[in-house]
């Protein structure tokens, strides 16, 4: 029998063992070259589309004798763009694919077989993604970074970093990893969970919840618009914005509702694929 | 035991896909599984690996009981169900190698895995692209990879070529000399019977006989007698050191197993001179498939 200890070093060697597999499995499949390849590339083609926009814009401004300092903001703005939309989108629709195409192979099936749990499933999962997107997010910030410094060099001015939104705009993706992981399980299916992925983060966080606020505010039911401030993919968001206005009683609660919301999309998961294992065979 | 199944019991409503199974297998022995199709083979797999849980009755591997032990339990059994599921994007090594890192197990065994069931470890094809004996032979080498006690192949060379087929099973036999204890299921009487040491035979979630293989296939002494009241003729025997056992294929027949020195004669004569009305009396050379054969003819519309 194994005592207390033991059976937590056991348990914590399996997770990583589970979470060493996963990594090695990502870069055999070359899951990582894929992700990065496509947000990365975007934000340079991004970048340099900017970088000439402004440039054309300063000539004209000249022209017409109205030169002033260039306002490097924008390269935030995309970044966070990325942040908010572009990375959680690609990432979340990697998870959906190849978490999808596990369970229409049943390869969690043969997973179960060698004896892991559900739970160092999802944990594994996790990390593995999580990692990817963290990675994804420091390469982007390099990238960034690296433009922003130029850039404020030859327009002599100064170089101030927006730290806060720099900080929390990592959490999207992480939101984005959770609820796809947690939608693809749910429906057992790569095909089905991209697609139900896309429509939470295209269609109703891009566009019915703007809109349903846009229409509760004209109705003026301002309970309706608070209720879709705190949706998952806007807690990031409404945690720079009680920080920047020192409100932070309000960011402390928005920051643990953001880390909540992974913990509870990993527990759902967890719970799915406990009660689900058993239907796998054949 | 190795494992130790007792009146073991799973519904489903109101069906009964396993109905009170009691098996042992002991350290090395090799266990077929045979029965037609709904007999309860694929559920008693299912229990045996803790995917199922038992309505009543236990399952015990090694003297732990499967429930809640599952997932320990399941590091100690190699199995094949059916066909692997892998990583299709994946070659074999990759995903040998995936199983070999989830599973904490030397990297280094992975070639020889590959090596023992005639797979190529410097092959860069997809499993994708492997022929259903390819992909089969790979599962076998993932059964084998935690060096198991315990090995379980459910229907291992369905859907196969005749090639596939000899391949596979030229691959168990050669697993059978490493002395592991197996469990097969599957339809083609001659591989439980090259593979097997013993045959357990389901129909309707219960177990209708078991027998020793060699005994099926005995060519010597053994006798099959019908006689009207036949347990009070296994009674004749009890004292003179002749085997003689119920034969479950019909109810008034029973099985003697005589030595080179005991006569088949003095057997018939006991039984006349006890009084009993023999129907028959016949040498047996059944083999396994005729003994099913019987059986499932014995058994048919019962449920």
């Amino acid at each position: 029998m194994r005592t207390g200890d033991n059976m937590n070093s056991g348990t914590m060697a399996e997770i990583k063992a589970s979470i060493t597999a996963e990594l090695h499995k990502v870069y055999r499949l070359k899951t990582h070259i894929v992700v990065l390849a496509v947000t990365l590339s975007l934000l340079v083609v991004v970048l340099v589309i900017e970088f000439a926009a402004m440039r054309y814009v300063a000539q004209q401004a000249q022209a017409q004798g109205k030169g002033g300092p260039a306002n490097l903001n924008s390269i935030w703005q995309i970044f966070h763009f990325f942040c908010q939309y572009v990375n959680p989108i690609v990432i979340a629709l990697v998870v959906a694919f190849q978490t999808g195409k596990e369970f229409e192979w049943k390869t969690f099936h043969q997973i179960q077989l060698k004896g892991q749990t559900p739970a160092n499933y999802v944990i594994s999962k996790l990390t593995t993604f999580f990692a990817l997107a963290i990675g994804t997010y420091i390469l982007q910030l390099v990238i960034v970074l690296i433009d922003y410094g130029v850039r404020t060099a030859i327009e002599g001015q100064s170089f101030d970093l927006p730290l806060m939104q720099i900080a929390t705009d990592l959490l999207y993706s992480l939101t984005a990893i959770s609820l796809a992981l947690l939608l693809t399980i749910l429906m057992v299916s790569a095909s089905v969970g991209i697609v139900l992925t896309l429509v939470y983060l295209c269609v109703l966080e891009m566009i019915i919840f703007p809109l349903l606020g846009t229409l509760s505010g004209m109705l003026d039911k301002p309970a309706v618009a608070t209720a879709l401030g705190y949706s998952p993919m806007k807690l990031p968001e409404r945690l720079v914005n009680s920080a920047i206005a020192e409100n932070y009683s309000g960011a402390i609660l928005v920051l643990v509702a953001a880390v909540l919301i992974p913990v509870l999309a990993g527990w759902l998961s967890y719970f799915v694929l406990n009660r689900r294992q058993i239907g796998l065979i054949r | 035991m190795l494992i130790e199944v007792r009146n073991a019991v799973r519904k489903f409503g109101n069906k009964s896909a396993v109905d009170d199974i009691s098996l042992k297998i002991a350290p090395g022995e090799r266990l077929g599984i045979l029965g037609p199709n709904g007999s309860g083979k694929t559920t008693l797999i299912q229990l045996i690996l803790g995917f199922l849980k038992l309505t009543s009755g236990t399952i015990d591997i090694d003297g732990q009981p499967v429930w809640p032990n599952r997932f320990a339990v399941r590091h100690r059994i190699g199995s094949l169900i059916e066909i692997p599921l892998l990583y299709p994007s994946l070659s074999a090594r990759d995903n040998l190698l995936f199983f070999a890192r989830l599973t904490r197990l030397d990297l280094g065994k992975v070639d020889q895995l590959l090596e023992t069931v005639h797979l190529d470890p410097a092959e860069k094809k997809p499993f994708s692209t492997f022929s259903l004996g390819m992909k089969q032979r790979l599962g076998i080498a993932l059964a084998l990879m935690n060096d198991p006690e315990l090995l379980i192949f459910d229907e291992p060379t369905n859907g196969l070529d005749p090639e596939g087929i000899v391949q596979v099973r030229g691959i168990l036999k050669e697993i059978n000399r490493l002395g592991k204890s197996v469990i097969l299921c599957s339809h083609l009487l001659p591989e439980v019977e090259h593979i097997c040491d013993s045959v357990a035979i389901l129909q309707n979630g219960k177990v209708l006989a078991t027998r020793s293989v060699t005994d099926l296939n005995r060519t010597g002494n053994t006798f099959r007698a019908v006689v009207k009241n036949a347990g009070s003729a296994t009674k004749v025997f009890s004292e003179t050191g002749i085997s003689a056992s119920a034969d479950e294929t019909a109810a008034d027949a029973f099985i003697l197993s005589l030595t080179a020195e005991q006569k088949p004669a003095d057997s018939l004569k006991r039984l006349i001179a006890a009084g009993l009305e023999v129907e028959e009396f016949v040498r047996l050379n059944q083999g396994l498939e005729n003994f099913f054969m019987q059986l499932m003819e014995s058994h048919r519309g019962e449920h």
